[in-house]
Formats: structure tokens, C-alpha cells, sequence
């Protein structure tokens, strides 16, 4: 029944008491506000924690949705938070690498044919590259994370971080290039 | 030393994510940019890394369980935030219901009396007696026409309860007739029926 409705037509069956309609809402976007929060906090358990949260305070302040951006930003934009404010208790900050005094790598290592799938079995792979991801500073995290997690467009992703669609693609390229020289880094130190 | 970058730069993710709209124009571009050509084959093999933890994150993922958050009534929130306020609170909660509870009680009987035509025998021989005492009321047959050529109502015949009070004398009159009564001589007269059948007699 309630999985052809749209989520502003379930929004608004919630709202009128209808906890089948937000259960439907949590069916559509837990796994993508789980990708996200498992990509800005490196840890299964966490990221499981935080997006139950984040649904739990979705539910709780849904009085207060006003419906002028979408469902999916305003989920989003709950689970940030909420990442950041565990973040924060857990001063995971402090592992953020600053990319301005981040010595630039050399362009020859980067120019190195270094192929990373052809050197590291899958899940040693992908645990670099989550190292790599954890290591990026958070504007660049997330961008990286809702375009290659959860296939968020250039629109939505600015919708959501309230920035404009240029910002969105200009980070995205710099994250694309911090993540490459990083990984790099970890192969070679492999 | 300062890396080299392309004005068409920022344009390749959106290449690389398949958002870009004119991508002949960029795909040409490409076969002349060294920079943008090299900057692509790293971004894609790069992508392929990040699918490695892209499912590694698909294969961790648990569907989570929300417990079931049910509104409560409003009547579970009143006496929740009763049993949680201070005594004063409480009191005053307790003095508002009795007053309620005694002002509904004394509605009900009042209403109840009513009911029975106890407490307003008034009103209930007003909506039957015009009926009784006037039967055209509803009619224009009551309507006269004055000498100004207007019409005017004729004023509605006394009920039979109002006559029927006007004629019957009040306490103060009784008295007054009483002693009336007592003085009057006729009236001494015919009370006296000896004194009659001593006339009769006599006749």
C-alpha cells in the first residue's frame, strides 16, 4: 500500500499517525543514509548506531519538516549532523588530515603506474580505501561519499550541503585527486 | 611545484559521472588535452577502487530496526504530565475535576426536573396554552385594519392562567373580602338561616 506513495505523501501519513508510513520511509533511505554515515565514520557499528538515530530524530521532529527541501536532504542533512556531533564526542576529527599543509605530493608518484586492484586482494583493497577515505577533510569526505556511495546527482548533493552545483564538482575533483594521491601513498608503504 | 590543471578540469567529473550534457564538445577536447585525458584514466581507475568499499559498505549494511514509536493518547499525556508536575499541580488538577463533577451533576438534575415539569410549569403551559386560548394565532385573521389604514396585531387573549391569576384574588384581597364578608349585612343575613326560617315562619 503505502509503497507507491511518494515520500511527501508518506511524510504526511506519518504526520496523521501512520507509523507504516514512516517505516516505508525508513525502507527507502536506510541503506543510503547507512552508506553515508559508514563512510563519514569508518565503523560498521557506529554508522548502524547513527543512522538508527537519525531516523529516530527524523520521527521525532517530522512535526517540525516543513517540506521545502526534499525528504532525502533532510535526511541527509540530519545524518551529517549526527555524524559530526559523534565525531566530535569521539574527537575523531583530530585523525583529519589538513589539505593545506598536506605536502604536495610529488607529480611523479602519481605518475607512478601504480594499479591499486592489481596489487591488494579486495578487502585489503578496501580498507586502504577506506583509510583514504576517513583521511580527507569533511567537505570533501562527504561529497565523495553521497557521489560514490549512494549515486546522489551534482543537484542533489548540493541541495543537500546547501551549496551550488559548481562548489559540489570543483570538491568532488579535489577529493577525487586527494583520494588518489593518498592511496598512492598507502600502496607504495604497503 | 605547481600541479597542472586544465580550465577544463572541474568539467571531468561531470564526464566521468555521466552528467555532462554537450559530451562530444569534451570528448573532442580530451583527444587534444594531455592533462584532462591522463587526469581521466586515473579518476576511472580510482573509481574502481572505491567500488571495492563500495561493497564492502552494501555487504556490511543491516536494515536497522526502529522501534515502534507510537503517539500516545492525549489522555496518557495529561495523566503522565499530572503524575510528573508538583503536589500544587495536583491539587489544583483535583479541585478543577470536583468542581466539573458537581457542576455536571447539578446540570443533570436541574434538567432532570425539568424533564418531569416540575421546575418550569411555566414554560410548558405557555407553548400550550396560546394553542388552547387562541387557536388562530398562527392565522391573519386577527390582523384588524385601524382608521390610518394600517394594520395592526391585535394583542394576543389573555392565556386562561393569566385570567384565571388576575380574577383569583391574592392573599391581601381574601383578607379583605373576609372581613368584608363579616361586616357586610347582606351577607350576615343570609348566613343567619334561623333568622330566615323565623321570617318564613312568620309569613
Amino acid at each position: 500500500m503505502t509503497a507507491n506513495l511518494t515520500d511527501e505523501q508518506l511524510i504526511r501519513k506519518s504526520l496523521d499517525g501512520d507509523n507504516e508510513a514512516f517505516g516505508e520511509i525508513v525502507k527507502r533511505w536506510e541503506r543510503k543514509i547507512f552508506a553515508l554515515c559508514y563512510g563519514m565514520l569508518g565503523c560498521k557499528e557506529e554508522a548502524l548506531d547513527v543512522t538508527q538515530e537519525t531516523f529516530m530524530l527524523a520521527y521525532r521532529s517530522l512535526q517540525s519538516f516543513r517540506g521545502e527541501a526534499k525528504i532525502s536532504s533532510w535526511l541527509h542533512r540530519i545524518a551529517l549532523n549526527q555524524c559530526l556531533t559523534k565525531m566530535r564526542s569521539k574527537k575523531n576529527s583530530a585523525e583529519e588530515i589538513n589539505i593545506e599543509s598536506e605536502p604536495s605530493l610529488s607529480t611523479a608518484a602519481s605518475k607512478k603506474a601504480v594499479s591499486p586492484p592489481e596489487l591488494v586482494e579486495t578487502k585489503e583493497r578496501a580498507e586502504l580505501v577506506r583509510k583514504a577515505v576517513r583521511s580527507l577533510p569533511l567537505e570533501l569526505r562527504q561529497v565523495v561519499i553521497m557521489k560514490e556511495f549512494e549515486d546522489m546527482t551534482f543537484q542533489q548533493i548540493a541541495e543537500t550541503l546547501n551549496l551550488p552545483v559548481s562548489t559540489v564538482k570543483s570538491r568532488l575533483y579535489l577529493a577525487l585527486k586527494q583520494l588518489k594521491m593518498k592511496l598512492e601513498e598507502k600502496i607504495s608503504a604497503v | 611545484m605547481k600541479e597542472q590543471k586544465c580550465v577544463f578540469s572541474d568539467n571531468l567529473v561531470s564526464y566521468i559521472y555521466d552528467e555532462m550534457e554537450n559530451k562530444d564538445a569534451f570528448e573532442a577536447h580530451l583527444t587534444e588535452c594531455q592533462i584532462c585525458s591522463e587526469e581521466l584514466e586515473m579518476f576511472k581507475t580510482l573509481r574502481v577502487s572505491l567500488s571495492a568499499l563500495r561493497e564492502q559498505v552494501d555487504s556490511e549494511f543491516e536494515p536497522i530496526s526502529i522501534p515502534v514509536i507510537e503517539k500516545p493518547a492525549f489522555w496518557k499525556k495529561l495523566l503522565e504530565a499530572i503524575t510528573l508536575s508538583n503536589p500544587l499541580v495536583k491539587i489544583a488538577f483535583a479541585s478543577a475535576l470536583i468542581i466539573i463533577f458537581s457542576l455536571t451533576f447539578y446540570l443533570l438534575t436541574l434538567q432532570r426536573t425539568s424533564d418531569l415539569g416540575l421546575a418550569s410549569n411555566v414554560k410548558v403551559d405557555e407553548k400550550i396554552e396560546p394553542q388552547r386560548s387562541f387557536p388562530f394565532a398562527e392565522s391573519k385573521e386577527h390582523e384588524v385594519f385601524t382608521k390610518e389604514n394600517k394594520t395592526a396585531e391585535v394583542k394576543p387573549i389573555k392565556t386562561e392562567r393569566q385570567t384565571r391569576k388576575k380574577l383569583k384574588p391574592s392573599a391581601r384581597q381574601r383578607q379583605q373580602l373576609n372581613l368584608d364578608f363579616a361586616e357586610s349585612e347582606e351577607v350576615e343575613e343570609g348566613i343567619r338561616l334561623v333568622d330566615l326560617f323565623e321570617k318564613v315562619g312568620e309569613v
